[in-house]
C-alpha cells in the first residue's frame, strides 16, 4: 500500500557539500502490517518519516527516490495536495504530546478540528465522532473529558488524544515516531496495547519508529534496522532479534541492557559512536566499529544480500546462530 | 541495608544516611496553595563502595531526592548524614568542604556543560574552586589524567561541548565529577539520554570507575533493567515514597509491591521468552493532591479495599533487607489471582 | 577492565567556527550593511580631525547659508562654517555621549537586574517594581525633569541618559539571568561548591552576553535619539559643544534661510538610529533559535 523506493534526503549546508542523512531507503507497508524502523541517533529514521509526510525542515528536501501511496506518487505533489494526504491517508503521532497539542484549546475542539479538516460533517456529528474516537483510544469518560484542556490530562492520556486525532480520518498508514519514549513505562505498555487493537480493528499499516529494539520486537511484524542513512538489515521482528545477520544488529542486541543480563560481567559495548550524516565513513558506514571488518568494507559499500530470510547490507554477514 | 553486591566490600557504617527526608512544594498563593509532596518521609542508607539504585517514573521524586542529598535544594523536614555530618546543619565552610566529597552527573549531556567553555575549562573548574595552590600546568596535567580515566583523548580537551557527541559529553561530566576525588557520585538518569550502544559504554565505564576508585553511587533511573545491572540494592519510589526496597535478587526474584509487579510487567520481554503476566494499572487523571490512604491505591488492582483507601502503609520488612510499603504484599501470581477476583 | 574505547570526533574544530554568532550575523545583508555603516560613522567622527575638510571654527563670512556644493558637501551654516565638518565634530560628541551613557546603563542595569534575579524574594520584587515605575514614565519627559533638576552639560547628559535607560536594561538582565539559573550547568557549578559571585561572573555572565549585547545595540540607538531630542530643545549638550541635536536645532531655527541646513544633521541622526536598530534586531534574530 505504501511503497518507498530509493529515498534520498538531502540537507543543504551553507558553503559546504550537502549532507545526506537518508541515502537510498526502500521499504513497503501493507494494510494491517506493523513495520518497525529501528535506529540510533543519526541513522536517518526520523527524517525518513518526515519525508513521507512531506514535512521536511526548510533546508532538507527529497533529492531522489519515490514514495507511492496506493499507487499514487507523493513526491511530486503540491503543498495543497499534500495537505489533503496528510491526516487523510497518512498521519503521524509524535513523541511529545505536550508540545503537539494546543494548550489553549479543549481537547474536543482539536479533535473536531482534525475531523472537519478531512470530512464534510456538521459540528454536532463531528462532536459525536470525536467522543466515540476518544472512547476508542481508551480515554475514560470521554463525554465529560472532551471539554477539558490538555494540561488536565496525564501524559499517557494526551498521547491517546494525539492518536485519536491521527486516526480520525481513517488513514491508510499511521507513522508512530517514538510515540512512547516520553511516557512512563507502565503507560507505555498500555498505549502500545491500544495501538495494537486499533491497528487490527482498522487494518491500518503502522510504521513504528524507535530506538528501542525490544519495543519494536514486541509490537512489530517486521523490522528494518537503520544505520548511517541506510537500512542495514530487514526481516521478521523476532528473527532479527534472535538471529541477527548484520554485525551492527548483532552488536546492538549484545549491548542492550536487558533484564536477563549477567550482572557480573561487563556489557559487550560497541566502541565509538553512531556517525552523524556529515561524518560518514567510506564504504560500509559501520566498518570503523565493526568487529568483522576487512579492507573491502572500507572501500566498497555493500549491496543487499539475502541471508537466512533476512536482507542485510554486509560483505561478511554473521553466519551461524548467536551463541 | 548492607549491599550484597559481590563486587564491593562494604565496611560497616554507611556513607550516607537519610532520615525522614521530605520536600514539599507549595503551589499557588502564599497561604491558599496546594502542597505537592515531592519527597515524603524517605529514609535510606548508602553503603560505602556500593551502589544504591533508585527507581521510579516521572513524579516519583527520585530526582528531587538526589538533589536534596547534594544540598542543591533544602528539605522541608528530615536529615541527611554524610559520614556522620548533618549536611543541612553545617557552616558554609564545612559545606564547601563536603561538596568535594559528593558530586553529580546529570541526565542531559549538553545542558549540564557550559556551552561556552572548553572541555578543559569545564573539567578544571572544580580544581580552580578548591585547589587554588595548583599551578596551571599541574591543573592541565590533572585534566588530562581525568580525561584518560573516562576514555577521552587529550585532543578533546580543546573542544567545545557542541562539537562532541552525547556520549562524549557524559564522559566529560563524569570527569568533572571525579576531579576532586569524591566519595559519592549521584548519577541522575545519567544514561537515559544517550543512544543504546553508548549507554553500554557508559555503564561499563561507571562500573570500572567504581571498582578502581572505591566510589559509592546513587543510581537514579526509570529503567529497571539498567538499575538491576548497576545496583546491588534497589529502592522503588512512587509519588515521593519508597514503596519497596531490597537487594537485587530479592527485588527482581520475589517482588512484593503491586507497583513493582506492574513495572516489571511493562518491560517488553527479551525475544523468545514469554511475556510476564499482565498487571493492569488503572489510569487516573493527573492530580496534584495525594489521595488519602495508600498513595498508590487509585491505580492499584487491589486498591478498592477500605484499608488501602484510608491508611497509608508504612515500609515494613518482609524478609532480610527487603521491605515493602503495602497492606497486602504478595507474589505476582497471587496478585493476579486477587485482582481477577475483583 | 573498561571496554569503552574512546572515539575521536573527526574534524572537531571545523564545523563550530562557521556557526558563531558573528558569522551568522554578517551573512544577513541588512546586518552586514548596518555594521559597516556604524563602523564608518564611528571612524569618521572619532577621526573628525583627519576626515573633516575644514576646521570647525573656520568661518567664511562671504558664504553664509550656502546650499550644498562641491566645495561644501553639506553647505554652510550661519557663520559660513562648513556643515559637513560640524556634523563630523558634532557626531563625535553625540556618539561619545551615546556610548558612555549606554555603557552606564548596561553596567548599572546588569548589576540591578542580576541582583534582583539572585535575590528572588521581596528584595527582587521591590527592585523590579521600581524599575517598572521608572519605565512607565515617558523617557523624554523624565529626561527633561532630570535636566531641570541637575542642569544640562555633556557630563550630566551622560549620567541622565544612563539613568534613563537603566531600568529597562535591568529587566532584560534579570530575565536573562533567570533563564541561566534554571540550567543544569549552573546546578553543576553549585554542586562543585563554587561561591556565588564566582559562578555569576565566570559561568553565567558569558552566557548572558549575547542577549545583553543585542539589547545594548538597541539602547544605543535610543540614546542617540533621546540625546538629539534633548539637545534640540536646548536642554542637552550646551555650547560651545555641538552635537547632532544642537545642529538640528540651529538648522531648524534658520529654516527660512537655508532649507538644507537641518536636513543633514537630521539625516545623520536618522541613519545612525536606523542602522543601530537594524543591527540590534538582526542580532536578536540570529540568537533566537539559538543553535549552539
Amino acid at each position: 500500500m505504501l511503497e518507498v523506493r530509493d529515498l534520498v534526503v538531502e540537507i543543504t549546508v551553507h558553503r559546504r557539500a550537502p549532507i545526506r542523512p537518508v541515502r537510498g531507503v526502500s521499504f513497503e507497508v501493507r494494510s494491517g502490517q506493523r513495520l518497525g524502523i529501528v535506529g540510533e541517533s543519526g541513522s536517518g529514521k526520523s527524517l525518513t518519516a518526515l519525508s513521507l509526510m512531506g514535512l521536511l525542515p526548510p533546508r532538507a528536501r527529497i533529492a531522489s527516490g519515490e514514495v507511492y501511496l496506493r499507487g499514487r506518487e507523493l513526491t511530486g505533489l503540491s503543498e495543497r495536495e499534500l495537505a489533503h494526504v496528510r491526516g487523510g491517508q497518512i498521519s503521524t503521532v509524535y513523541q511529545d504530546p505536550m508540545s503537539s497539542l494546543n494548550p489553549l484549546q479543549t481537547v474536543g475542539h482539536q479533535v473536531i478540528e482534525a475531523i472537519c479538516a478531512h470530512e464534510d460533517v456538521g459540528r454536532r456529528e463531528a462532536r459525536d465522532r470525536a467522543i466515540a474516537l476518544l472512547r476508542d483510544v481508551g480515554l475514560p469518560e470521554p463525554e465529560r473529558r472532551v471539554d477539558d484542556h490538555p494540561h488536565e490530562f496525564s501524559g499517557g492520556m494526551r498521547q491517546r488524544v494525539m492518536i485519536a486525532m491521527a486516526i480520525c480520518a481513517n488513514p491508510d498508514v499511521l507513522i508512530a515516531d517514538e510515540p512512547t519514549t516520553a511516557l512512563d513505562v507502565t503507560t507505555q505498555a498500555r498505549i502500545m496495547e491500544m495501538l495494537e487493537r486499533l491497528v487490527d480493528e482498522r487494518r491500518l499499516g503502522v510504521i513504528l519508529i524507535t530506538h528501542d529494539l525490544g519495543l519494536a520486537a514486541a509490537f512489530c511484524d517486521d523490522i528494518h534496522v537503520m544505520y548511517g542513512g541506510r537500512i542495514v538489515e530487514s526481516g521478521r521482528a523476532a528473527s532479527v532479534l534472535r538471529e541477527p545477520v548484520h554485525p551492527y544488529s548483532e552488536a546492538l542486541i549484545e549491548s542492550i541492557c536487558g533484564l536477563d543480563r549477567d550482572v557480573d560481567r561487563p556489557i559487550a559495548a560497541i566502541s565509538g559512536h553512531p556517525p552523524l550524516p556529515n561524518e560518514l565513513p567510506s564504504g560500509c558506514p559501520f566498518h570503523p566499529r565493526c568487529g568483522y571488518a576487512h579492507d573491502l568494507c572500507a572501500r566498497e559499500a555493500p549491496r543487499p544480500l539475502e541471508v537466512r530470510g533476512h536482507l542485510a547490507e554486509c560483505h561478511f554477514p554473521v553466519g551461524g546462530a548467536r551463541s | 541495608m548492607i549491599s550484597t553486591d559481590p563486587v564491593t566490600i562494604s565496611d560497616g557504617a554507611p556513607l550516607v544516611v537519610v532520615e525522614g527526608l521530605s520536600r514539599h512544594f507549595r503551589l499557588g498563593g502564599r497561604s491558599s496553595g496546594r502542597i505537592v509532596r515531592a519527597v515524603d518521609d524517605v529514609s535510606l542508607e548508602l553503603a560505602r563502595g556500593a551502589t544504591l539504585g533508585l527507581v521510579g517514573e516521572s513524579g516519583s521524586g527520585k530526582s528531587t531526592l538526589a538533589r536534596l542529598l547534594l544540598h542543591l535544594d533544602r528539605p522541608t523536614a528530615g536529615r541527611v548524614l554524610f559520614d556522620g555530618t548533618d549536611v543541612f546543619a553545617t557552616s558554609s565552610r564545612e559545606l564547601r568542604r563536603l561538596r568535594r566529597e559528593m558530586q553529580i552527573v546529570f541526565q542531559d549531556p549538553y545542558a549540564s556543560l557550559n556551552k561556552r567553555k572548553t572541555v578543559e575549562q569545564i573539567v578544571s573548574f572544580p580544581l580552580l574552586v578548591h585547589e587554588r595552590t595548583l599551578t596551571r600546568r599541574e591543573r592541565g596535567a590533572r585534566v588530562l589524567e581525568l580525561l584518560a580515566l573516562v576514555g577521552l583523548r587529550p585532543e578533546h580537551a580543546a573542544a567545545y561541548p557542541r562539537q562532541l557527541s552525547g556520549g562524549q559529553c557524559q564522559r566529560v561530566s563524569i570527569a568533572r565529577a571525579l576531579a576532586l576525588n569524591p566519595r559519592l557520585v549521584v548519577l541522575d538518569e545519567a544514561v537515559s539520554a544517550v543512544d543504546v550502544s553508548i549507554q553500554a559504554q557508559i555503564l561499563n565505564l561507571l562500573r570500572d570507575l567504581q571498582q578502581r576508585l572505591a566510589l559509592t553511587y546513587l543510581f537514579v533511573t526509570h529503567d529497571l533493567a539498567v538499575v538491576r545491572y548497576m545496583a546491588g540494592t534497589i529502592a522503588v519510589m512512587y509519588l515521593g515514597r519508597i514503596v519497596e526496597t531490597g537487594p537485587r535478587e530479592a527485588l527482581f526474584g520475589e517482588p512484593r509491591h503491586p507497583y513493582t509487579h506492574a513495572l516489571l510487567a511493562s518491560i517488553p520481554p527479551p525475544p523468545g521468552s514469554q511475556p510476564p503476566a499482565e498487571v493492569v494499572l488503572r489510569e487516573t487523571a493527573a492530580s496534584d493532591t495525594l489521595p488519602p490512604g495508600c498513595r498508590f491505591h487509585p491505580r492499584c488492582p487491589l486498591g478498592e479495599r477500605s484499608v488501602c483507601q484510608t491508611v497509608d502503609p508504612p515500609l515494613q520488612p518482609v524478609a532480610a533487607g527487603h521491605s515493602v510499603a503495602c497492606h497486602f504484599p504478595q507474589s505476582a501470581e497471587s496478585l493476579l489471582a486477587e485482582a481477577g477476583r475483583g | 577492565m573498561s571496554s569503552a574505547t574512546p572515539a575521536v570526533h573527526a574534524d572537531a574544530a571545523a564545523p563550530a567556527r562557521a556557526d558563531s554568532v558573528g558569522r551568522r550575523l554578517l551573512r544577513r545583508p541588512a546586518a552586514a550593511v548596518s555594521a559597516a555603516v556604524i563602523l564608518i560613522l564611528i571612524v569618521v567622527t572619532v577621526g573628525a580631525s583627519l576626515f573633516a575638510p575644514y576646521s570647525p571654527t573656520a568661518a567664511n563670512y562671504d558664504l553664509l547659508f550656502a546650499p550644498p556644493s562641491w566645495a561644501h558637501l553639506f553647505g554652510t551654516d550661519e557663520l559660513g562654517r562648513d556643515l559637513l565638518t560640524r556634523v563630523l565634530y558634532g557626531g563625535r560628541t553625540s556618539l561619545l555621549v551615546a556610548f558612555a551613557a549606554t555603557t552606564f546603563a548596561m553596567v548599572a542595569g546588569v548589576a540591578w537586574g542580576f541582583t534582583a534575579a539572585l535575590r528572588e524574594g521581596w528584595i527582587g520584587e521591590i527592585l523590579m517594581r521600581v524599575a517598572d515605575m521608572l519605565m512607565a514614565m515617558p523617557v523624554v519627559l523624565l529626561g527633561l525633569v532630570l535636566v531641570a533638576a541637575f542642569g544640562a552639560s555633556t557630563l550630566s547628559m551622560i549620567i541622565i541618559l544612563g539613568v534613563l535607560f537603566t531600568p529597562a536594561t535591568a529587566r532584560i538582565a534579570r530575565s536573562t539571568l533567570l533563564v541561566e539559573l534554571r540550567s543544569e550547568y549552573y546546578l553543576a557549578a553549585v554542586s562543585v561548591g563554587a561561591s556565588g559571585l564566582r559562578i555569576v561572573a565566570r559561568e553565567l555572565l558569558p552566557n548572558t552576553l549575547p542577549v545583553l549585547t543585542a539589547r545594548g545595540t538597541l539602547v544605543l540607538a535610543e540614546v542617540i535619539f533621546v540625546e538629539a531630542s534633548l539637545s534640540f530643545v536646548g536642554l542637552g549638550v550646551q555650547p560651545p559643544d555641538t552635537s547632532w541635536g544642537t545642529l538640528l536645532q540651529q538648522g531648524y531655527s534658520n529654516l527660512y534661510r537655508s532649507y538644507s541646513y537641518p536636513i543633514f544633521p537630521g539625516l545623520v541622526i536618522l541613519l545612525a538610529v536606523l542602522v543601530l536598530n537594524t543591527l540590534g534586531d538582526n542580532l536578536q534574530k540570529v540568537m533566537d533559535p539559538s543553535r549552539s
